[in-house]
């Protein structure tokens, strides 16, 4: 008898449920109808809206021609698309909202590792307005000539390393014995994959750097630098993760962009400029080529961290690229850059070879040069 | 009586076997003939409206023709990318990575770490799963608690796992940066829901009078569970600890977080060696390599993990035979 009311309670309860759920599902289908009806609308509004802005874009195009200036009217659409490596999110991201302010443009960035970001267009066939990448050498290797004629070294970074106020060392440590607290006992030093990571293998040039001679010094002996890649390990294929993995605990010091460690928040060692890797001049840059690095990749050899940028030749509005490009090389860009962590090259570098193929926007703005130290442009 | 229906079921499975042959390898021949004349397209037309006709001649009720035809609409959505992916592979590029140790090790580390964190998801979870089955006050804050790992982005739940096992954590004397555990722990976290809430249907669909049954009978609750709703629920329990496998072998942010290479004892070469997690393995792949690499790693991975599908199927199969409950 109990047990009957009981079932039939539990029924009931049962019926209840099943009528909300079924009023949830039916209110789900109904909405997801409604979202998909709304979105092929949409996507006719959005082909109208292009309609209208191309229209709009030639009629400031006939303004611009007025005023001397003459880019085509697909190259100057409503909206542009940006693929960039990881350490470029923080400028990139700051410049945003000013630079679609200024030119009434719908900016999309995708950040992703340098490779990653550089192999969306080699790889997978997509199109970006703007690549940015960490090593110039990615656009010079892998996207010319087959998807670019040019590119621009635009800032630079430098390694630094960073620790938790409470990581075994961390009282002592300071610039002129970093390496004498990194190679104690028990201390994990932590960077990212040398073999898919700029980053990785920078810093492990950084380590190689500090054993060659510099001006007529070194900072320390083949030992110290034995006894610092004991302590280093490798755990992750990106730097953006090694942040959390100290705050964890479970690295020590980490080595990676001075971008990432001066706006983190947490204490970081800012290096000697002959292992930081930060001078684009050719008396540095033939000091880091000392540095090689073998990897899994292939070896990679010291060198200036010269961050490249460059509008594809597959880019949909390569008109906004080149504005973006050049808001970077002027006075605004280049103060986002500095708040950021990094060292904007002043003017930017274009390499001579293809200075023929820098929009003219650009070039007003920048230097042709054909090589940066032992480094072919 | 059980014998009879036992002889019908063998029966008609042995006269649908050939038709099953033939269907797949009518679909086989169909989906080489559109790929090799560049037209896709004309296939997935064509799966849909094999599936109808198929559906017509065997049973011809409106019914089944009409499920049948809506979830042929499904598989190819499910089927269709992954045939265009294998049938695009380079199959010397495939043999070279199969027979390159450095891709064994990944496989097996693969296949091996997630098996390790489904079956401590379901060692501790089929207890659980019984509780919540069974009821008790404040349950709905437990069930959230299970099915939160489900919603937390990947990345985070690594960083979750690093901040709550790892050195400044709660277990500082576990090291789980690059480590086994740690794989295990991150893997466990994200796939363990899917282990106890399949356990968990299992132990519902079971008739509560079994179990006062069995009870009445003088079994007390450890044999119960041992005699009666253990083994009606282990089809659930094969379910869930499949689901918790699948997903662990798919898992890339948290496992590049927690642990981006392993080392880990490797019975083929007898020793300690170094690997990373398949997804970790075959990323890694497209950044060094490019696509074409990558993808042949990928199609190993999805080779192996069809086979060991395939194999738990089979075996299941005949447990629940074996299992005597309807």
């Amino acid at each position: 008898m109990t047990q009957r009311s009981n079932s039939g309670s539990t029924s009931g309860r049962r019926t209840t449920r099943r009528a909300f759920l079924t009023g949830a599902g039916a209110a789900t289908l109904t909405a997801l109808a409604g979202c998909s009806g709304g979105g092929d609308g949409g996507d006719g509004g959005d082909g109208g809206d292009g309609g209208d802005g191309d229209a709009g874009g030639a009629t400031t195009d006939m303004a611009d021609s007025s005023t001397g200036s003459t880019p085509t009217e697909s190259s100057m659409a409503d909206s542009m698309t940006i693929f960039h490596a990881g350490s470029l999110a923080p400028p990139f991201g700051e410049a945003e909202p000013a630079f679609e302010d200024e030119y009434g443009v719908d900016v999309n960035r995708e950040a992703k590792g340098s490779v990653a970001s550089t192999q969306k267009i080699t790889q997978q066939g997509r199109s970006a307005d703007v690549l940015g990448v960490s090593d110039f050498r990615l656009i010079r290797n892998r996207i010319l000539p087959d998807y670019g004629d040019w590119y621009a070294i635009f800032t630079t970074n430098s390694m630094s390393i960073q620790y938790r106020e409470d990581s075994p060392g961390a009282g002592d440590i300071s610039k002129d014995n970093w390496w004498e607290v990194l190679t104690r006992d028990d201390v994990t030093i932590g960077h990212s994959d040398p073999a898919v990571d700029p980053g990785g293998y920078r810093a492990v040039m950084t380590q190689q750097l500090g054993k060659e001679e510099f001006n007529g010094g070194r900072l320390y002996d083949e030992s110290t630098y034995q006894a610092l890649r004991d302590n280093s390990v490798v755990p992750t294929g990106t730097e953006t993760n090694l942040e959390g993995q100290l705050e964890s605990g479970e690295l020590d010091y980490v080595m990676y962009y001075q971008s990432i460690s001066s706006t983190s928040g947490k204490p970081f060692i800012d290096l000697q400029q002959e292992v930081d890797l930060s001078q684009a001049t050719s008396e540095y840059a033939e000091h880091y080529a000392k540095a090689e690095v073998e990897t899994g990749s292939g070896t990679f050899t010291g060198a200036p961290i010269a961050y490249g940028v460059t509008v594809p030749s597959v880019a949909e509005a390569p008109g906004r690229g080149a504005q973006w490009v050049e808001y970077f090389a002027t006075d605004a860009g280049r103060s986002i850059l500095e708040n950021q962590g990094l060292v904007p090259v002043d003017p930017v570098v274009v390499p001579a070879s293809g200075e023929d193929a820098v929009p003219d926007r650009v070039m007003d703005v920048a230097s042709a040069q054909s090589n940066l130290g032992p480094l072919e442009l | 009586m059980a014998t009879e229906t036992d002889t019908r079921l063998v029966r008609d499975r042995v006269g649908t076997r050939p038709l099953v042959v033939a269907f797949i390898a009518l679909q086989a021949v169909a989906f080489a003939g559109a790929y090799t004349y560049g037209r896709p397209t004309w296939y997935a037309y064509f799966m849909v409206g094999s599936t109808a006709v198929t559906a017509y001649v065997l049973d011809g009720s409106s019914f089944t023709v009409a499920t049948a035809t809506v979830g042929s609409l499904l598989t190819v959505a499910l089927g269709l990318p992954l045939f265009l992916f294998v049938a695009r592979q380079n199959p010397s590029l495939v043999a070279e990575k199969a027979t390159d140790p450095g891709v064994h090790r990944v496989l097996y580390l693969g296949v091996y770490g997630p098996l390790l964190a489904a079956v401590l998801s379901l060692v501790l979870g089929v207890p659980l799963a019984h509780l919540l089955a069974e009821g008790f006050p404040g349950q709905p804050f437990v069930e959230s608690l299970v099915d939160l790992p489900l919603v937390v982005p990947h990345s985070v739940a690594g960083i979750l796992i690093l901040f709550g096992f790892g050195q400044g954590g709660a277990f500082p004397q576990f090291s789980v940066l690059g480590t086994m555990t740690g794989m295990v722990l991150a893997m466990t976290f994200v796939s363990a829901p899917y282990a106890v809430n399949a356990t968990r249907e299992s132990f519902e669909a079971i008739d509560n009078r079994l179990e006062y049954a069995s009870r009445i009978h003088g079994a007390n609750k450890w044999a119960t569970f041992r005699r009666v709703t253990g083994p009606l629920a282990l089809r659930g329990m094969v379910t869930g600890g499949v689901l918790a496998w699948a997903r662990a072998v798919s898992e890339f942010g948290a496992v590049a977080v927690v642990a981006y290479s392993v080392s880990f004892f490797y019975p083929l070469e007898g020793g300690e060696v170094t690997a990373q997690h398949a997804p970790v393995f075959v990323y890694n792949t497209y950044l060094q390599g490019g696509l074409a690499e990558s993808g042949a790693v990928a199609f190993l991975l999805l080779a192996v993990s069809a086979v060991i599908f395939l194999i738990v199927r089979y075996l299941t199969d005949d447990n629940s035979a074996t299992g005597g409950m309807p």
